[in-house]
C-alpha cells in the first residue's frame, strides 16, 4: 500500500520542515586545453553561488531562459554534475560529501524527471518491465506484489493496467510521462526534480499532467524542483519561484508576488514577453540573446540587455568591477539581484 | 457547389482549400493513415490566418501539402487547391490533373492507387516556379531547414537571386546582409560567411526568416516560428513577423499550437482536430472561450491553458480526458466523441454513427458539431 507520507491530520503546507538548503553552490565547466589538460582560467559558470532553501511539501519553481543554469542546477543538486563548490543540505546532510554509494542509496528518495521524454524509458521493455525494475529496485519482492504494486502504480498516475504489456513508442506523449512518473513514485521519493516535465506535450495533454503532479504533491506530500519555461505554468504549479539568469539568482520570490510585482529588469523582460500576446510589444531595447564574448565580464550581468541600465544613463555602480550586485531582501520572503529594483516605471 | 458559389470562393481568396485529402501508408498496421482528411479553408489576400491544434491534427501535413513537399507514399490522394496571384484573372488549381494519378475508394475501407512518382513529377514542374516566390515556408526547426554545408550569406543570397535573377553574386550577397540586419542580427557582415552550426537556435531562426522574406513572397506559411524558443526571443520573433506582414503586406498563415501566438497575430483561426478543421472564424470569435457558440473541442482546449484567474484561485485546469484518436482506425462519426463531454443525452447514437459538416453558425463563423447544426436557418 502506497501510504501517504504526511501523519493524519496534518495538512501540507509551504510551512513544512526545511527538506533541502543549497549554500553558494557553484558548478563551472572547464574547457579542455589541446590535450585535455583542463584550463582553470577558462570556464563556463553555468551555475554560479545558488542559495536557496526548499520545504517539505513545497513547490520551488525554477525559470530562465535556455543557457542560463537551471537544468545543470537540479543536475548538480542530485550530484548528475559534479560541483565546483558549495553545499547542498538534504536533511541537515551535505550530499556533496556522500561516498559514491551513500549517495547511491540517497537517489531512493530523489528523483529526477528528465526532460526527453523517449530517452527515459527503454523503447525494448514493456510498462511492466519498466514498473518491475524500480518496484523490486526498492524491495524486492515476489512477482505477485509487483505485478500488484504496478496495477496500484498505474492508477495512481491514472492509466488503465492493460498499459502493462505496451512497449514505450506506442504510447502518446502523456502516457511516456505518466509511465516516466510511475517508475519515479516505485522509489516513493522525497523529492523529485522535474526538468521541462511539460514541454514536450500538448495543450491539453500538458494541463492533465500538471494536475496529475498537484494531485500527487497533495496525496504523498511530494516536493517539487520544477524547472520550466513556461511562465504561466510555473506560476500555477509553484509556490516560490526563482529566476536565473547566466547562472546566478536573480530574483527569489513566493509566485504570487512575482507575477504581480517582480523587481528585477530581466523578470520584468520575461513577464512582459509572455503577456506580449495581450497585444503588447517588447521594447526595442530588450535584445535578442547575446553571444558569450557580448557577456560582461564584471559589474552587474545583465547589463547589457537592461532597460533600466540605459533609461538611469548607464550608470557606473552598474558597470564598476567590485559592484557586482548583492541578493537583496526588498520585502519578506522576496530578495532581487539588482541595485535600482524599485524602477518600476521604466519600461523594460 | 454551384458554379457561382465557386466562382465567389475564388474570387475573394489567395488560396481556396476544398476537401484536400493527406494519407500515408502504414506498412507494418496495412492501413493508411489519415493525416489531413477532408480539409477545407479560404485564405484572403492580405490577412492572417493561424492553424490550431494539437499534434498529429494534421495542420503542419496540410501547409505541406500546399507547398508540395509532402514525402512520403501516397500523399496528396484527392482534393483542389485554388490559388489566384493578385491580378491574375482566374484561379488555378494546384493540384490540376490529381486524379490521373490517384484512384481513392472509402469503402469498405479507405484504399489509394496512386503512381506516386509520377505525379510527384508532373506537379513538381508547376510548383518548382512557385515555390521560394509565391509561396514561402518557415520551417519548424530552422537548425534542419539551413543547409549545413554552405554559409548564411550563400543561402540567403539563392533566395534574394531567386526573386531578381538579373542581380551578380556580389549585389545578391549586398542585399542578403541588408535583410540579416533587417531581423536584427547583429553584425550582419560577419555573420554571412557563418555556418549555421555557429549560430544559436534563435539566430538560425532569424536567417530563416531573412530568408523567406528576401522572396518576397505572396503567400508565407510559418510553422511553429516560436517553439522552442526562449520567451524572450518568441516575442521578439513575433514582433518580427508583424512588422514584415505590415511592410510587404505578404498574405500569412502560421501553423502553431500556443494559443498566445494565435492570439497576438491572428486575424481568422481555423481549429484542427484529427485531419479536420472544427472550427474557423475570426479571431475573436474563436479564440474567446466565452463566445457562443463554440466547437467542445475549441472550448476546452482554451480551458486547458492556464489564465490569470486560474493562477490566482491556484485552481486545477479543466482538462480534456483522453488522447488524440488513432489517425489509422478512424470512426464514422464525430472524431470528438470519445472525448467529447456535451453530447445531449439520447444523441449519442447521431454522434457516433455521422460525421457532421464544417457548417456556417454566422457569416464569418464555421463549426463541425451536431449541436450547432442548422443554426443559421434557424435563426
Amino acid at each position: 500500500m502506497l501510504a501517504p507520507r504526511r501523519r493524519r491530520g496534518e495538512s501540507v503546507s509551504a510551512n513544512g520542515a526545511v527538506l533541502l538548503e543549497v549554500q553558494d553552490l557553484k558548478t563551472y565547466f572547464y574547457r579542455r586545453g589541446r590535450f585535455g589538460t583542463v584550463r582553470r582560467d577558462d570556464y563556463v559558470p553555468a551555475v554560479d553561488g545558488v542559495s536557496f532553501q526548499l520545504r517539505e511539501g513545497e513547490t520551488l519553481g525554477l525559470v530562465g531562459e535556455s543557457g542560463c543554469g537551471k537544468t545543470t542546477l537540479g543536475r548538480t543538486l542530485l550530484r548528475l554534475a559534479p560541483a565546483t563548490s558549495g553545499e547542498v543540505r538534504y536533511q541537515g546532510e551535505n550530499l556533496l560529501e556522500l561516498s559514491p554509494s551513500a549517495m547511491r542509496q540517497k537517489r531512493r528518495e530523489l528523483q529526477m524527471i528528465f526532460q526527453d521524454l523517449d530517452a527515459a524509458l527503454n523503447p525494448k521493455m514493456t510498462v511492466g518491465e519498466l514498473l518491475r525494475e524500480a518496484i523490486t529496485l526498492k524491495t524486492p519482492s515476489p512477482k505477485q506484489d509487483v505485478l500488484r504494486r504496478a496495477e496500484e502504480l498505474l492508477s495512481l498516475v491514472k492509466l488503465k493496467s492493460a498499459k502493462l504489456s505496451a512497449y514505450p513508442p506506442d504510447l502518446s506523449g502523456g502516457e511516456k510521462r505518466r509511465v516516466s512518473i510511475a517508475r519515479i513514485l516505485a522509489l516513493e521519493p522525497k523529492l523529485i526534480v522535474a526538468d521541462e516535465p511539460l514541454s514536450a506535450l500538448d495543450v491539453s495533454i500538458a494541463a492533465q499532467v500538471a494536475n496529475l503532479m498537484r494531485d500527487l504533491q497533495e496525496t504523498l506530500g511530494l516536493t517539487y524542483l520544477f524547472i520550466s519555461h513556461d511562465l504561466q505554468m510555473v506560476e500555477l504549479i509553484a509556490h516560490h519561484v526563482i529566476v536565473m539568469y547566466l547562472g546566478q539568482v536573480v530574483e527569489m520570490a513566493p509566485a504570487t508576488t512575482l507575477s504581480e510585482n517582480a523587481c528585477h529588469p530581466y523578470s520584468r523582460l520575461l513577464w512582459s514577453a509572455a503577456n506580449a500576446h495581450t497585444g503588447r510589444r517588447t521594447a526595442e531595447s530588450s535584445g535578442w540573446e547575446l553571444s558569450e564574448q557580448e557577456r560582461p565580464k564584471e559589474g552587474c550581468r545583465f547589463r547589457a540587455r537592461c532597460a533600466v541600465y540605459r533609461a538611469m544613463g548607464e550608470p557606473s555602480v552598474c558597470r564598476e568591477k567590485d559592484s557586482e550586485p548583492e541578493l537583496l531582501q526588498i520585502a519578506p520572503q522576496h530578495q532581487v539581484r539588482c541595485h535600482f529594483p524599485e524602477r518600476e516605471s521604466i519600461e523594460v | 457547389m454551384t458554379d457561382s458559389a465557386h466562382r465567389r470562393e475564388t474570387d475573394e481568396s489567395i488560396l481556396y482549400i476544398k476537401d484536400l485529402r493527406t494519407c500515408f501508408y502504414l506498412p507494418e498496421r496495412g492501413r493508411f493513415l489519415r493525416a489531413v482528411d477532408g480539409v477545407s479553408l479560404t485564405i484572403k489576400p492580405g490577412e492572417t490566418l493561424v492553424v490550431v491544434g494539437e499534434s498529429g491534427s494534421g495542420k503542419s501535413v496540410t501547409m505541406l501539402s500546399v507547398m508540395g513537399l509532402v514525402s512520403g507514399a501516397p500523399g496528396i490522394v484527392s482534393g483542389r487547391i485554388w490559388y489566384r496571384k493578385p491580378g491574375d484573372p482566374e484561379a488555378v488549381n494546384l493540384l490540376e490533373g490529381l486524379e490521373r494519378f490517384s484512384r481513392v475508394a472509402y469503402e469498405p475501407s479507405l484504399s489509394v492507387e496512386k503512381d506516386v512518382r509520377g505525379w510527384e513529377r508532373w506537379h513538381d514542374s508547376g510548383m518548382k516556379e512557385r515555390r521560394g516566390r509565391d509561396f514561402a515556408m518557415i520551417f519548424q526547426n530552422p537548425r534542419n531547414a539551413l543547409h549545413p554545408f554552405f554559409t548564411v550569406g550563400q543561402q540567403v543570397s539563392e533566395a534574394v537571386k531567386r526573386r531578381s535573377p538579373e542581380l551578380s553574386s556580389s549585389e545578391a550577397m549586398e542585399e542578403a546582409e541588408a535583410w540579416l540586419s533587417r531581423v536584427h542580427l547583429d553584425s550582419p557582415k560577419k555573420r554571412l560567411v557563418d555556418y549555421p552550426h555557429n549560430l544559436s537556435g534563435g539566430m538560425c531562426q532569424r536567417v530563416m526568416i531573412a530568408m523567406t522574406l528576401a522572396a518576397r513572397p505572396i503567400v508565407l506559411i510559418a510553422d511553429e516560428p516560436t517553439t522552442g524558443l526562449d520567451a524572450t526571443i518568441q516575442s521578439r520573433v513575433l514582433d518580427l513577423l508583424e512588422e514584415m506582414k505590415a511592410e510587404l503586406q505578404t498574405t500569412t498563415i502560421v501553423i502553431t499550437h500556443d494559443m498566445g501566438v494565435a492570439k497576438r497575430l491572428a486575424d481568422r483561426v481555423a481549429v484542427m482536430y484529427a485531419g479536420r478543421v472544427v472550427e474557423v472564424g475570426r479571431a475573436k470569435e474563436v479564440l474567446d472561450r466565452a463566445h457562443a457558440p463554440k466547437h467542445p473541442y475549441a472550448y476546452d482546449l482554451l480551458g486547458a491553458i492556464p489564465t490569470a484567474e486560474d493562477i490566482q484561485s491556484r485552481r486545477k485546469l479543466s482538462v480534456i480526458e483522453g488522447d488524440v484518436p488513432d489517425l489509422s482506425r478512424l470512426g464514422r462519426g464525430c472524431q470528438f466523441v470519445s472525448r467529447c463531454g456535451v453530447i445531449p443525452p439520447g444523441a449519442e447514437e447521431r454522434c457516433r454513427e455521422k460525421e457532421p459538416e464544417l457548417e456556417k453558425v454566422s457569416p464569418e463563423h464555421r463549426l463541425r458539431c451536431w449541436l450547432h447544426a442548422g443554426e443559421e436557418a434557424r435563426a
